[in-house]
């Protein structure tokens, strides 16, 4: 399939892409799950982390993420969060209510980053692939430097530049 | 000045963190509360001033999720 670079190739529009697909799938539904109205980056990674079969996933499970630990890490830092301006969550049944369709969510800010990253280090690495891999994007998301995310992550107590240099061993043709 | 690279944890990257936390929350809490609402028969007009805004604000926001949802949102007065 042929990739038009002008138009833009965001991820709504990555979705049907067999590789791509599933891990944006689940990260609609981890948004809608979680209540937010958008999709952001952390349930981006939650999308990516689902898989446990792909390279990415693999390479970040024997460096210590998986989904488990990360799902974990945001918790801990939403609760942290919040409990630093003296707020504690209130009980999870006061927050039940019908969520929309995941599929109607949109993709907030923080993908719209992840977006540009991931495509600026696909391009900067003159790929020999046509078009940007799931690992690109996962590497995207763990080099954020600000929000929720790169917070998560120190709830983890991995050291990023290790996740970052076990997905540089993941193949840019496969993963 | 020049740029500069703030770290992600800190006091003012944990006081915008949390303005972040508390807009989610706030969010959640209103779906959470206004279906509630809707369910024990409040009105959209009364939940409207409950909630300090207009009930067209109400209805645009929340009709057509709470739709999806089992209640019967006919004959209700505002």
């Amino acid at each position: 399939m042929v990739e038009h670079q002008g138009r833009s190739n965001r991820f709504e529009e990555q979705a049907f892409r067999v590789d791509m697909r599933a891990a944006i799938g689940v990260a609609q539904v981890e948004a809608s799950n979680r209540g937010s109205s958008t999709i952001e980056a952390e349930h981006l990674l939650l999308g990516f982390l689902f898989d446990r079969t792909s390279p990415a996933t693999q390479a970040l499970a024997a460096a210590g993420l998986t989904y488990e630990t990360f799902d974990a890490a945001l918790r801990a830092e939403r609760e942290q969060t919040l409990a630093a301006i003296g707020i504690q969550l209130p009980d999870p049944s006061r927050l039940v209510a019908t969520r929309p369709a995941a599929r109607q969510l949109r993709f907030g800010a923080s993908s719209r980053e992840i977006w540009e990253n991931g495509m600026r280090s696909f391009r900067s690495r003159r790929a020999r692939a046509q078009r940007p891999t799931p690992t690109d994007f996962v590497s995207a998301i763990l080099a954020t430097e600000l929000g929720t995310v790169p917070r998560a992550l120190v709830h983890t107590g991995l050291d990023r530049n290790a996740l970052l240099a076990a997905l540089g061993t993941v193949s840019t043709t496969s993963g | 000045m020049p740029p500069i690279t703030p770290a992600p944890t800190g006091d003012t990257a944990d006081d915008l963190a949390a303005v972040n936390a508390l807009r989610e929350l706030a969010d959640q809490l209103e779906d959470a509360a206004v279906e509630r609402a809707l369910r024990e028969g409040w009105s959209w007009a009364q939940i409207a001033a409950a909630l300090g805004v207009t009930r067209q604000a109400v209805h645009k926001k929340h009709l057509r999720r709470v739709e999806q949802a089992n209640i019967d949102l006919r004959r209700r007065n505002g």
